[in-house]
């Protein structure tokens, strides 16, 4: 599950956004926008004219705590 | 015909409980979009969740396709803490990959992870494998 071996975190840019949703580019590497929820998120991508194929969501979970789901 | 495909584990960042440093976590989160009638959300990871016996995605995103959360069928979802959490089910389109596939989700308020479960998608697929060494996910259909 975890990978100790990265130098530098893939995911290291995603600090900022612990619980928040965040727009990522296509290419997962820049987060474009980001809210608390994911309506919000929404709405913020939509006043910025990002369409379909320009970026793609996901939560934040919290990063001190495993997911059980 | 069957057809066979594979999304590779999505990256998150959690901490490692031993060092207490921050590291990179791979889940196994797909990307996918729900509509309603002519609305569809932008895409979205979901995590694709065994435990789950339906799928239960944030109400937000109901409210993003103009569904009337509250006019879908009440009941409630129980995780591992017993805590339970108010839901509605709603049927919507589901656009996975190349498909898309009418389903029935739970939406809830106060909920933030989209989640896939074995009710309207595990059951779309003949199979479904989780690929824990090479951090994919294996559909078959």
């Amino acid at each position: 599950m975890y990978n100790n071996f990265m130098a530098k975190l893939k995911s290291e840019f995603l600090i900022p956004y612990e619980n928040k949703w965040v727009a990522l580019t296509p290419d997962n590497k820049k987060v474009i926008a980001s809210a608390k929820d994911v309506g919000v998120l929404s709405k913020k991508l939509k006043n910025l004219k990002i369409k379909h194929g320009q970026a793609i969501m996901m939560y934040v979970s919290p990063f001190d705590a495993n997911l059980v789901l | 015909m069957s057809q066979t495909f594979t999304f590779p584990y999505h990256f998150f960042l959690g901490t490692d409980l031993q060092t207490k440093k921050l590291v990179d976590i791979y889940r196994p989160a797909v990307p996918v979009v729900i509509a309603y009638g002519s609305s569809r959300t932008l895409p979205f990871y979901a995590h694709v969740d065994s435990g789950a016996d339906e799928s239960l995605f944030p109400a937000s995103l109901a409210f993003e396709i103009g569904i009337d959360l509250k006019k879908g069928k009440k009941g409630k979802s129980v995780g591992i803490g017993k805590i339970e959490i108010p839901c509605y089910t709603h049927k919507v389109t589901l656009y996975f990959y190349k498909f898309d596939f009418q389903v029935e989700i739970d939406f809830a308020e106060n909920h933030q992870i989209a989640l896939l479960g074995r009710k309207g998608f595990f059951d779309l697929f003949k199979r479904v494998s989780f690929h824990e060494k090479k951090k994919h996910i294996e559909f078959k259909i």
